[in-house]
């Protein structure tokens, strides 16, 4: 891969990665920085990067697992010393995004990788466990209690929602 | 990007009743990152520059690990070296120099818990005879002393060494063994051919039993027993000393080169067994055979000895 090569790849595939690595994170900065740290990686490893055959997928898991091990470091103590949460730089989002954001971030880590996995980056379900180096059985398992968790969540955000409605109206 | 599936190909084996859910949900995922899709905020030459710098500074880093690491290694051994030495009353269990002294003296640390006999394929252990298969051909196994390094009730071994075609293969009652020249062997069940053992050799150079009889060695040999490998069904590769053979390495004959560089199997048993008492005769008889061979394969091409 030449430099030009990789300058477009990157250019073109940022984007989009830093799109699905939001809906993993739900942190926009947090977003953006593993998705650049998986580049600068990529860089430093173009030979395993291109033997792969896939190197969009290569980044998503090198950033998504940069996520996770960040994110558990967060939830550790980084986001208690913090003073203030981190702000959103975009525009926020339509009160549906927000609770289904709200709702991913509630969900375990594992469910919450194998949901945006299968459902937004269209894994199979053999792809995302190999990915994630959990049975498939286990990968179904997680798909389903995610997928509940958040139709309960956005059920009760709807009603919510409608209740608010209901009382501007 | 080349990894873009198809969508679809992967709802097949799901149930269809909240297909229209997980639709949604993947609908509702995908505008979602869309709607979070952040243009490139550093430039791609950026990227590749922080790279670059990282890759020195981790080389640079790595080189003062490695030079403390060394120092601080070095400080260590010559402490425990030079405490070791003079606290050290009980040899190695195995080393591999020394002639083992003959099976009865059972407390030394040098006497071999188990004894293998290629040429008769059985392995001698505690009074008992266990058949055993061994290396063939290209891969004979090697002789001389070993010790049993590792125990596992099952692992991977290498497909060569156990005499299949695949990288590795899981083996049960596997006992490592180191031998001379750090060569790694393997104790092995056979389980994937029972009627092997005692009759015929399969593998690529370990030595394989029965599975009862590979689980009651497993018992009996512990890590750091000593296990003596000896004679030899077929030719050893080149440069590999033939150790029972003492009185050949006396004599100070050397077979001429071409001759058991090229020697098959059958030329290597005519050659341990015919063990002529005379020297000469001997050196004589292999001259012979040798020339006899570099004649046939100039003449017919193929190695078709009589």
């Amino acid at each position: 891969m030449t430099e030009d090569e990789f300058d477009g790849f990157y250019a073109a595939a940022f984007p989009r990665l830093t799109g699905q690595l939001y809906a993993f994170t739900g942190d926009h900065g947090e977003a953006q920085d593993v998705v650049q740290e998986a580049f600068v990686r990529a860089w430093d490893r173009r030979r395993e990067f291109l033997a792969d055959g896939a190197p969009e997928a290569w980044i998503r898991t090198v950033a998504m697992r940069l996520a996770v091990s960040r994110w558990r470091r967060a939830r550790r103590w980084l986001e208690l010393v913090r003073r203030n949460p981190p702000q959103e730089h975009t525009p926020g989002p339509g009160p549906e995004r927000a609770a289904l954001v709200a709702a991913l971030r509630e969900l375990p880590e594992a469910q919450r990788m194998a949901v945006v996995l299968h459902h937004l980056c269209d894994l199979s379900v053999e792809q995302v466990a190999s990915e994630t180096g959990a049975p498939t059985g286990t990968v179904k398992a997680r798909l389903s209690r995610g997928r509940a968790a958040l139709a309960r969540r956005l059920g009760e955000a709807d009603e919510l929602g409608e209740r608010e409605d209901d009382r501007v109206r | 990007m080349s990894d873009e599936l198809t969508p679809g190909r992967r709802h097949e084996h799901e149930d269809p009743g909240d297909a229209a859910s997980r639709s949604e949900l993947t609908v509702a995922l995908r505008e979602l990152a869309q709607d979070h899709e952040t243009p490139v905020a550093v430039p791609g030459a950026e990227i590749r520059r922080r790279a670059v710098r990282r890759r020195r500074r981790r080389k640079a880093s790595l080189a003062a690990v490695t030079t403390a690491g060394a120092g601080a290694l070095a400080l260590i051994l010559a402490l425990v070296l030079t405490d070791g030495e003079s606290t050290r009353s009980v040899p190695p269990a195995a080393s591999y120099g020394v002639k083992t002294p003959p099976a009865t003296a059972r407390p030394s640390p040098v006497v071999a818990a188990a004894r293998v006999d290629l040429d008769r394929r059985e392995l001698i252990a505690e009074g008992r005879t266990l058949p055993i298969s061994v290396g063939s051909g290209k891969s004979p196994t090697p002789t001389g002393l070993m010790t049993v390094t590792a125990k596992y009730k099952a692992t991977m071994v290498p497909g060569a060494v156990a005499g299949w075609n695949e990288y590795s293969v899981k083996a049960t009652w596997v006992m490592r063994l180191r031998g001379p020249d750090d060569r790694t062997n393997y104790l092995l069940a056979l389980s994937w051919d029972e009627k092997a053992p005692g009759n015929y050799d399969s593998t690529g150079g370990a030595i394989g039993m029965r599975t009862v009889d590979a689980m009651w060695l497993y018992k009996v040999l512990r890590p750091g027993a000593v296990v003596e490998v000896v004679g030899a069904v077929t030719a050893r590769p080149s440069g590999q000393p033939e150790q029972p053979e003492p009185s050949l390495a006396d004599s100070g004959l050397q077979a001429p080169p071409t001759g058991m560089e090229t020697g098959t199997a059958t030329g290597m048993e005519t050659g341990t067994e015919t063990l002529d008492p005379t020297g000469a005769a001997r050196a004589k008889e292999l001259e012979d055979a040798a020339r006899a061979k570099e004649s046939a394969a100039v003449a017919g091409g193929t190695d078709t000895r009589p």
